[in-house]
């Protein structure tokens, strides 16, 4: 048996809570919000505080945010069209630069797996591909407009150079380098709506995604001669919807994240919902079924907006738009 | 896509091609959709390019539609029609083009189940009654199609039929000269027969009400249409016979329903008689009143409900002669055994006295000696306390007593109030309310009168077991006292009516004595503050006493509020009873501190009555004095919003509003405990009268130009919301308001600095084109 | 401002204040937010183009208003005056603002165009549904600026 414990509920965000992450360690949770800033959010004793407000970067809602590999960087993408890079160090947060070129809005922003790439991700269709270089200045390496709508999301495979990216066209996109070039090399449709939030699992062969049709996809990743005699194309893999988990939600599904320690997934979603699903043991890789092992009706009193999983603890962040965080603890008994 | 299609020839170029190379009913419904958003996009925007096609396009449209099935193609349709019908002289092709649309009526369509496009069968009759209501030319065809449908056999076609006959657009039509014809056949060949079919077989509630509605509404319109209408009738003289035929039908038909066993149509007969009288352009007066003497006694025998009785009353007073009205209606009273009517037939004579209409010899000869007497023969049956229609009767006719007898002259005043007060005297104790206002100033100058009356008004207002009687004779006191002439015998009478009271008030004597006594000090003080006396002083530090007695205090706190607020049915300019201009003024100013100083040094339990009193006269003083008194008494209100009880919060409130209404500038020192204090007592206030008072107090905090409020903006809003959640609508509503203020403040606020920095986003952000 | 698309559209007539039923007055029963309220909170949004209400042009109607209290519902159908009206986005817009800022916020709103009236309607429909859009669109001072407007000046 496996419990969601509510740990604490963090308010401080006077207004809508967009997103929330776990540093690599585990040990500090930032926040956005509508409100226009970041919360940076650690242990002390046994409760959970705000340890630092970063303020005055952002012009208008701060929509998500993204450590860096070393821990050291915060990124924070907003709807003022820019991304900030926030440098700790100790205790303070010193914003370090600002990532301007995106026409509109900034929806996501997220660390490749070296540290040395950035991408972020907007209203104005593109992704773009940023280089972090030595003297921690941002260069855009790419700007890609593959996607014919808004796009949502982008997220790092957790240890290649491979970009995912997902869109209000009902599509996830992946993109890698080709000759010194960045290009979309895969589609992934199935989904019927929005595309809100996709997520890797460990390995990186397998994608998860959510969206406003109120299902979650799995996509599994077959290689070229892959031993199932999955067909490929101009030698590149390909990304097959191997299990779509429907009938779960009620609402769509605002947020997804892929537990790598334990395999787990979590969901968030607009029926104020907190979800967990787990791989059936026995259940086959090409055709994988997926159990639904704890929930959290009413998580907050409104949308809940971003999940994300501790990558140390068993411990849970979500926010929401009643402006609250909350932090969750995983229980299993027998 | 269509903004950049350049129109001219090339619109009708496309319409000919449409009507000459598409056969619209092979298509498929979607190429059929779209054959019609076509023609929709072209009447919208080149209407002027298609006008010069006339009958040509007409003809060509009727064609292509005929014979659509599918409903969002009709819905589509019907629109396309409905453009046309307005904007094209239709020519030869009316009936054409009624035919074509009007063939789907009645709507039959029972929507699939699951279905995904909602489209329901309301929707598209409604899309076609604004079709068969685009022009007044199909008038011809779609009164007879609607008579037609209406003798169907199926219910809801009749149903359909009558809701489109007296659609609000359709009435819009009548105003046409031949509309009106058409309803006048209408009317006489079909209408009333089918209606009296209908209300004898019982066959439907819903026919009979819809069929109510439609003469209602066509008597409307044909009464504010009465130009037209004479207009029409002098050049069509033939037609004249068959319009009262029609009248008389109507009549008949409602009287009929009075008739009825059944209340629901004696109620529908009673409306439909109100909406005739109404037509006073075409019945005349005779007519009238001969309907209104036909409902009258029908209502009364039998016993129909006194709500509509008095909306048809009301809707006649002013068209029938005053003296045939008021004789009328005492014929009413005197006739009706039951008390049903006797509210709203008194009503309606309240309102024929005061009207002035009367003559002063109608008035001193009929009317008033035969209320009386039968007020006099009534009283006699009702019981020693008396209930709330007594109370109502009698309030009614003192007021319309009061003001008929105002407005004549002296003498006849005096004849007219000697008439009332020996009724009051000699039927007492029943009666004390007539001789409240309206004549104290002819008594009082009388010293036999006054005499007969000092005896014994106090003992009834001290003794009488019925609250309301008791109640008068303090006012009916207050009255005489407020008219004598000032001098030693006043002088003696308040200083024995002092004793009494004080006596009275006495620890000692029985509690329900007490609170009586109370009252008569209350009015009495009254009565010399409002005149000025000099008595005022010592009979308001008896009243200052009373606030320290547990059992009083409340009473005496509100009386203090009485003390201040206007009356117009006593002790007030309108009855010329004897007032000076600045008695609020000198009441306050005298009375104000010595409150604030018992405030101070009263005990905790009884500080909340001292508070009480203050806020109930804040409530009733002019600005010039709040101004000066208000910041002396501020921190009192402010400080009662903390602790006590329901009844002190809501009195502070609505003190604090006031106080705020008139000096926002004070608002400052207290904004925080205000607005907390608000918030708190909006959210979890255990009355929603006090919920309601809070939220309301904050809507004008919240409204003021006060920089001051900047900081609390959000706190306040975050603060009203669970108050938007309220279990009750009305809370809900005041909660709204606030949010609404502080919301539009907020985004001015936003949208000013945004201006400031000059920014300028062109794209809309849910467009992406 | 340019000519309204639809220069001259049929007016209809707003329905009464509702009626204080004896009910309300009574702290002890618990009303529920129903239809007529709801609809009470849109009925009186100013069109862009027209100075006339959302109800006077039929755009809104109690009929197409779905609340459901218990379950913490809301569903709004409007009905553009025109299948291609520009301005539907807008008028959608100043639905969903108008409740974001009134209804308490537990309810789950959905304001869509009414099945058929309009030709753009599902992309609307998508476009009305995304919260995020939404949030978006209310910082953008010339839309929050147009929006106002629609929800009437400054409030009584």
């Amino acid at each position: 048996m496996m419990e969601i414990k509510e740990v604490c509920s963090l308010p401080g965000h006077e207004e809508v809570a967009w997103g929330v992450a776990w540093n690599p360690s585990g040990t500090l949770l930032a926040s956005a919000g509508s409100d226009k800033v970041v919360r940076i959010w650690a242990q002390e004793g046994d409760k959970w505080v705000c340890k630092s407000v970063l303020a005055d970067a952002h012009a208008r809602t701060v929509r998500a945010v993204c450590w860096s590999p070393c821990g050291n960087y915060l990124a924070s993408a907003s709807f003022d069209a820019t991304t900030s890079i926030w440098s700790r160090k100790g205790g303070e947060f010193e914003c370090i630069a600002t990532l301007e070129g995106h026409e509109n809005e900034v929806k996501s922003v997220s660390w490749s797996s070296s540290g040395s790439l950035l991408a972020t991700c907007s209203r104005d269709k593109s992704v773009w591909i940023w280089e972090v270089n030595d003297t921690e200045e941002y260069e855009c390496a790419s700007v890609l407009s593959a996607h014919v709508q808004d796009v949502k999301q982008v997220r790092w495979h957790p240890t290649k150079e491979l970009l995912a990216s997902c869109s209000y066209d009902d599509t996830i996109k992946m993109f890698k380098e080709d000759n010194d070039d960045w290009c979309c090399f895969t589609t992934l449709k199935s989904h019927t709506s929005t595309v809100w939030s996709i997520a890797f699992d460990k390995t990186g062969s397998r994608l998860a995604s959510c969206s406003d049709d109120k299902t979650v996809k799995i996509w599994q990743e077959y290689l070229p001669g892959n031993p199932e005699g999955i067909a490929t194309k101009d030698n590149e893999p390909v990304w097959k919807c191997v299990c779509t988990l429907g009938g779960y939600h009620n609402r769509a599904i605002y947020a997804i994240d892929w537990n790598h320690r334990t395999g787990d997934i979590v969901t968030a979603d607009g029926d104020n919902y907190i979800r967990i699903f787990r791989e059936n043991e026995c259940s086959d890789k090409n055709a994988p079924t997926f159990d639904l092992v704890a929930s959290v009706r009413q998580a907050h009193t409104q949308d809940v907006n971003s999940v994300s999983w501790n990558p140390v603890a068993d411990l849970l962040a979500s926010c929401s738009d009643d402006g609250s965080v909350k932090i969750w603890r995983i229980v299993t008994t027998q | 896509m269509f903004n950049s299609f350049p129109g001219g020839e090339m619109t009708q170029q496309i319409c000919n091609k449409i009507f000459h190379e598409i056969q619209n009913q092979t298509l498929s419904q979607k190429d059929r959709y779209t054959t019609y958003s076509i023609f929709l996009n072209l009447l919208t925007y080149h209407l002027a390019d298609l006008q010069p096609l006339g009958d040509t396009f007409v003809c060509g449209y009727v064609q292509l539609m005929d014979g659509e099935k599918d409903p969002r193609n009709l819905m589509a349709a019907f629109r396309c029609s409905r453009l046309i019908c307005q904007y094209f002289s239709l020519g030869t092709m009316v009936e054409d083009m009624f035919e074509v649309n009007a063939c789907y009526f009645p709507v039959d369509f029972v929507p699939p189940p699951n279905d995904p496009h909602g489209i329901t069968r309301d929707d598209l009759r409604l899309a076609l009654q604004h079709v068969m209501s685009a022009t007044p030319l199909f008038a011809q065809y779609c009164y007879p199609l609607l008579l037609e449908k209406m003798s169907s056999d199926v219910q809801s076609a009749k149903v359909d039929a009558l809701k489109t006959l007296f659609s609000k657009e359709l009435q819009g039509l009548s105003s046409q000269l031949k509309a009106i014809k058409c309803l006048e056949k209408c009317l006489k060949q079909e209408m009333a027969s089918l209606l009296q079919y209908e209300v004898r077989s019982h066959v439907s509630e819903e026919i009979v009400h819809f069929s109510l509605e439609a003469i209602t509404a066509i008597t409307k319109e044909l009464s504010k249409d009465s130009l037209q209408l004479a207009a029409y009738l002098t050049e069509n003289k033939a037609d004249i016979d068959i319009f009262l035929n029609i009248k008389e039908k109507i009549i008949d038909f409602c009287h009929k329903l009075l008739e009825n066993q059944n209340t629901e149509l004696q109620v529908l007969g009673i409306r439909g008689l109100g909406a005739l009288s109404l037509w006073s352009d075409i019945l005349s007066v005779q007519e009238v009143t001969a309907a209104m003497e036909k409902l009258t006694v029908e209502a009364v025998q039998t016993e129909s409900d006194a709500a509509s009785v008095s909306l048809l009353v009301a809707s006649v007073v002013d068209k029938i002669q005053a003296e045939h009205a008021s004789k009328i209606f005492l014929n009413i009273l005197q006739a009706s055994d039951t008390d049903m009517l006797l509210i709203p037939v008194t009503a309606a004579l309240s309102t024929i006295l005061a009207s002035s209409h009367l003559t002063t010899q109608h008035l001193t000869v009929d009317i008033v000696p035969d209320m009386l007497s039968w007020l006099r023969s009534k009283c006699k049956e009702w019981p020693d306390q008396k209930q709330h229609i007594h109370e109502k009767v009698l309030t009614n006719l003192a007021d319309g007593l009061r003001l008929a007898i105002l407005s004549q002259d002296k003498s006849v005043q005096q004849h007219l109030s000697a008439d009332v007060y020996g009724l009051v005297t000699s039927s007492m104790p029943m009666l004390t309310e007539l001789g409240g206002g309206p004549c104290g100033d002819v008594i009082a100058k009388d010293e036999s009168w006054t005499q007969q009356l000092l005896l014994w008004l106090p003992g009834m207002a001290l003794y009488s077991v019925d609250v309301y009687t008791r109640l008068q004779a303090c006012k009916c006191e207050a009255a005489v006292v407020n008219m004598m002439l000032a001098g030693p015998i006043l002088d003696g009478l308040l200083i024995s009516l002092q004793n009494k009271i004080s006596s009275c008030l006495d620890k000692g004597s029985l509690s329900h004595l007490r609170s009586a006594s109370l009252t008569l000090l209350t009015w009495l003080t009254k009565a010399v503050v409002v005149r000025g006396h000099k008595s005022a002083f010592d009979l308001t530090e008896v009243l200052l006493s009373a606030l320290q007695d547990k059992y009083l205090a409340l009473q005496a706190a509100e009386s203090f509020n009485i003390i201040l607020a206007p009356f117009d049915d006593v002790l007030c300019t309108a009855v010329q009873a004897n007032v000076i201009p600045t008695y609020q003024q000198r009441f306050v100013v005298q009375t104000l501190p010595k409150l604030v100083v018992g405030f101070h040094d009263a005990l905790p339990d009884n500080k909340e009555y001292y508070l009480m009193a203050v806020a109930g006269m804040l409530m009733n003083i002019p600005h010039q004095v709040m101004t000066t008194e208000l910041p002396e008494v501020m921190p009192l209100l402010v400080s009662s919003l903390k602790g006590g009880k329901c009844e002190l919060h809501k009195q502070a409130l609505a003190a604090i509003s006031l106080g705020i209404q008139h000096m926002p500038e004070l608002l400052t020192a207290y904004l925080s405990d205000i607005l907390n204090d608000c918030l708190r007592l909006a959210v979890s206030g255990g009355n929603m009268k006090l919920r309601i008072l809070a939220l309301k107090c904050l809507q004008q905090v919240s409204s003021l130009p006060n920089v001051a409020l900047q900081p609390y903006k959000s706190e306040v809003l975050k603060g009203v919301k669970p108050a938007l959640d309220d279990r009750k609508r009305l809370v809900r509503r005041e909660a709204m308001a606030v949010s609404a203020v502080i919301i539009w403040k907020k985004v001015i606020r936003f949208l000013a600095v945004k201006q400031a920095t000059s920014e300028n986003l062109n794209n809309a952000v849910l467009n992406d084109c | 401002m340019a000519q309204p698309e639809n220069a001259n559209p049929l007016v209809f007539q707003r329905s009464k204040e509702r009626q204080i039923l004896p009910e309300e007055e009574d702290d002890n029963v618990v009303d529920k937010i129903d239809d007529r309220e709801v609809f009470d909170l849109i009925r009186s949004i100013n069109d862009p183009e027209h100075p006339l209400s959302l109800e006077e042009l039929n755009v809104v109607e109690e009929s197409k208003v779905k609340v459901d209290d218990d379950r913490n519902e809301v569903d709004i159908s409007f009905t553009p005056t025109i299948p291609h009206c520009s301005m539907a986005t807008l008028i959608g817009l100043a639905i969903r603002v108008k409740l974001l800022r009134t209804l308490p916020a537990r309810f789950k709103v959905q304001v869509e165009i009414t099945p058929g009236s309009h030709v753009s309607e599902k992309a609307i429909n998508k476009q009305l549904a995304d919260k995020e859009r939404v949030a978006a669109a209310l910082e953008n001072p010339h839309l929050l600026n147009v929006i106002n407007q629609c929800l009437g000046g400054r409030p009584q």
